[in-house]
């Protein structure tokens, strides 16, 4: 099989090829068909997308590497203003810091750690492929419904692509979190969900969450959720030059007129435009997964070909919309609504 | 702005909404599921908002009000959440699509693509509106490499 093409769009012929079909009416009918087909060896992205401009994009190639790696460039600022610019640094001054570096990573990590260690009771759940799964439970109309740990694990593990479950656990918690007043919100708001990034990821559902519908939690915020945690700051698969890339691509979607139109994205607004910038282009980046892992025939091809080709890096036969169906079906197979639970506890 | 919602359950549509400042519409043939659905949200909406944290992200859930200038976008979220499947109307790109279909010289494939062109997925259109203008400028190329 032919290596997968992620953010090197092949070259090839897309759209009608003239003298493939002598008769008319079948030529139509393979035109149609071969849209889809034709998606994923398409080269709609050469010079479209992919303009590094630092005009419409709002930061440039130095501003993405700060980006993907604040702690270095954190690093060199700080030797930077030391010694300036072409100043290299004893090799005593620069032990330090690199210690200074290591202990500030180390505690981030305790600290990450142990916010990723609010966890459930053992009894309660259940490990699928080394990550850690709770029950699920939401209230409804006629009553609680619920989805046992062990089924979560298998549904996430059987329809996201492989090497995309880059997480510790996911649960949910019998609890409220208050959304602290330094991110100026309105007082009193609660989180439903939270998405911790540092040590080992984390994907932890609040009590609010039990408003939604199972399949709305398992499917779009998971896929929202796994959206940012395989981005060009986390995912493993990508290298340097394709982090740099997806950056830069999505800083252009996110002004580009066809945009997906999120509002999570749009009322993002901060005072300094390349802080927006960026904080935007993950968020699109996040609403773009969720889309693609969930009704990738509502979106645009543009969108589509920029998650389908980190999505190939690792998984390169994965097809989004049957997996978004077979996921679907799991959950209605899954859930066990009030009366399966209080018969099965009989 | 007037912006318009196509919502739809397990792919049969169920109508338009027409979204203006402080005004939720129905548009024409609208089901009395969808009608419904709109009574519920001109009572009122939240909007999911992703919070960037220190360690991570935080999603939150927080009221919206019909003034805000992403009311249009939370709604069609909201639609969304409740189960159903929301897009903005896309007729602006089958009208494109019409016009670049007319640079076929193939009339029998033109019209049958146009034919086809109302069944297609939104991620067709787009596919076949970036495929239609790459032709497009690939011959405007070859027209004027020939001029010279």
């Amino acid at each position: 099989m032919s290596s997968p093409e992620g953010f090197r769009i092949q070259p090839e012929q897309i759209g009608p090829e003239e003298n493939q079909v002598a008769d008319e009416t079948d030529k139509a009918k393979t035109e149609k068909r071969t849209l889809i087909e034709n998606l994923r060896k398409s080269n709609l992205f050469r010079g479209t997308v992919f303009v590094l401009s630092l005009d419409a994009v709002g930061f440039g190639l130095k501003e993405a590497n700060e980006l993907i790696f604040p702690e270095r460039s954190d690093r060199d600022r700080q030797i930077r203003e030391q010694f300036g610019e072409r100043g290299i640094p004893p090799v005593k001054v620069e032990i330090s810091l690199i210690k200074g570096i290591e202990r500030a990573i180390r505690t981030t990590k305790e600290i990450g750690n142990k916010i990723n260690n609010q966890d459930v009771s053992s009894e309660e759940t259940a490990l699928v492929d080394g990550i850690k799964y709770s029950q699920f439970k939401v209230d409804n109309y006629s009553g609680t419904s619920t989805l046992d740990g062990e089924k979560i694990g298998q549904i996430l593990h059987d329809t996201f692509p492989k090497g995309w479950l880059e997480v510790r656990q996911v649960i949910q918690q019998d609890i409220t979190d208050d959304v602290p007043e330094q991110y100026g919100l309105k007082e009193g708001l609660k989180s439903l969900a939270s998405c911790s990034q540092i040590g080992e990821s984390s994907i932890i559902f609040y009590q609010g969450s039990r408003q939604y519908r199972l399949s709305f939690l398992i499917s779009d915020v998971m896929a929202h959720e796994l959206g940012h945690a395989n981005d060009w700051h986390s995912d493993e698969q990508l290298d340097y030059s394709e982090r740099q890339k997806l950056l830069l691509a999505i800083g252009n979607r996110i002004k580009s007129e066809d945009r997906y139109l999120s509002d999570y994205v749009e009322s993002i607004n901060n005072e300094d435009k390349k802080t927006e910038n960026h904080l935007k282009a993950s968020e699109y980046w996040a609403e773009i997964c969720s889309q693609y892992f969930t009704a990738p025939e509502w979106m645009n091809i543009k969108d589509y070909l920029l998650v389908d080709g980190v999505v190939r890096k690792a998984d390169p036969d994965y097809q989004p919309a049957e997996m978004a169906q077979k996921r679907w079906d799991m959950i209605e197979q899954a859930i066990l609504y009030k009366d399966d639970v209080q018969n099965n506890s009989q | 702005m007037m912006f318009k919602i196509i919502v739809s359950k397990k792919g049969q549509s169920l109508g338009g909404v027409l979204v203006e400042k402080k005004s939720i519409k129905a548009d024409s043939g609208l089901s009395a599921e969808l009608s419904s659905l709109i009574e519920r949200a001109k009572k009122g909406i939240t909007r999911l908002r992703d919070i960037k944290t220190t360690d991570g992200y935080r999603l939150v859930e927080e009221p919206i009000d019909q003034s805000d200038k992403n009311y249009h976008l939370a709604l069609l979220n909201w639609f969304k959440r409740q189960g159903y499947t929301a897009m903005p109307d896309d007729s602006k790109i089958i009208t494109k699509l019409e016009s670049l279909l007319g640079l076929l010289d193939d009339q029998a494939l033109r019209n049958q693509l146009k034919r086809e062109l109302p069944t297609l997925t939104y991620l067709e259109k787009t596919y076949l509106l970036e495929a239609m203008r790459q032709r497009k400028n690939k011959d405007e190329s070859a027209d004027v490499s020939n001029g010279i």
